[in-house]
């Protein structure tokens, strides 16, 4: 069966290059974005899929890639039948959200192979990391989005927030999602 | 020397422009310094692909920052400090002539006449 890159959306392309990368020995987390497209059911876009390496000693990463039919522009793999979604590896490892680097990320098995993806608490601490340090507004709504569509931890967001000398943040949070629920 | 620590002069320029300044664009460094601009845009890259900056686009200017979203960049900044913190006055009012504050156009500028 071929994979269909004209269609596809963040989860299934998340799962068919994560499975890929996974069966030649690398090992990755989906953070971002598109973890917020997954955890929204769609009520939101990234563009983009975001994965970090979990190893530092990674070779053949663009290889496999391209094995799958992407090619690396700049930092960015692109496929020339899926123009609405490329990929990178930005950053780590290590994982981490702000000060936060004991994440322990959420395993899915896709027929034996077990690839990983940021838990929902941690990505709404990775949208209000981005609302707290990048100053963007956005991070703050996708925060949202990902607690009106999923069981998340408050206790242990508060617990994050306060970590990043930022409680008002974890009250802006509850805030939104307070008014959120009333509109 | 934060260069050799970094293994790279530009790389210890970039870190003491971005403690004083907290956002800067690559021709603004390689102005301050006299430096290629095409060597520290490299650098700038560098330090983006190991996480420790991140950028914007305002207008066709490209901004770098620190990545405070990474956990590494805490520490990270903690050392560069140290060394930013360290420097005469002399060397920050040589280093670090260009004003970036926000300053109402039109408003005039006095500079200190030398005695």
């Amino acid at each position: 069966m071929t994979f269909n890159f004209k269609q596809c959306t963040e989860e299934e392309l998340w799962k068919y290059v994560a499975v890929h990368l996974k069966k030649n020995g690398i090992d990755t987390v989906l953070v971002g974005g598109a973890v917020v497209s997954i955890y929204s059911k769609g009520s939101y876009h990234s563009g983009d899929l975001d994965f970090v390496k979990t190893s530092m000693f990674v070779t053949k990463l663009d290889e496999t890639m391209k094995e799958l039919g992407f090619k690396k522009h700049g930092r960015h793999f692109v496929h020339p039948d899926c123009k609405h979604l490329f990929v990178e590896f930005p950053g780590g490892p290590p994982l981490g959200i702000g000060e936060d680097y004991s994440i322990v990320p959420e395993e899915v098995k896709i027929k034996g192979t077990v690839i990983k993806i940021l838990s929902s608490t941690d990505c709404v601490k990775d949208r209000l990391a981005s609302y707290l340090h990048f100053k963007a507004p956005e991070g703050l709504d996708q925060a949202v989005l990902v607690a009106q569509n999923q069981e998340v931890n408050f206790a242990s967001i508060k617990k994050w927030c306060q970590g990043e000398n930022a409680p008002h943040v974890f009250e802006e949070f509850l805030r939104a999602l307070k008014n959120s629920k009333n509109n | 020397m934060l260069s050799k620590i970094l293994g790279s002069e530009t790389a210890a320029k970039i870190m003491l422009h971005l403690c004083h300044y907290g956002e800067i664009y690559p021709s603004a460094v390689a102005k301050d310094y006299k430096m290629s601009q095409s060597a520290v845009q490299k650098q700038f890259e560098r330090f983006e692909d190991a996480g420790i900056l991140v950028s914007k686009l305002v207008g066709k200017t490209r901004i770098y920052f620190f990545n405070k979203k990474f956990p590494p960049s805490t520490p990270f900044i903690a050392l560069v400090r140290i060394y930013y913190e360290t420097l005469s006055s002399e060397d920050k009012e040589k280093i670090f002539a260009t004003r970036r504050r926000p300053r109402r156009p039109g408003k005039p500028v006095i500079r200190k006449v030398s005695t």
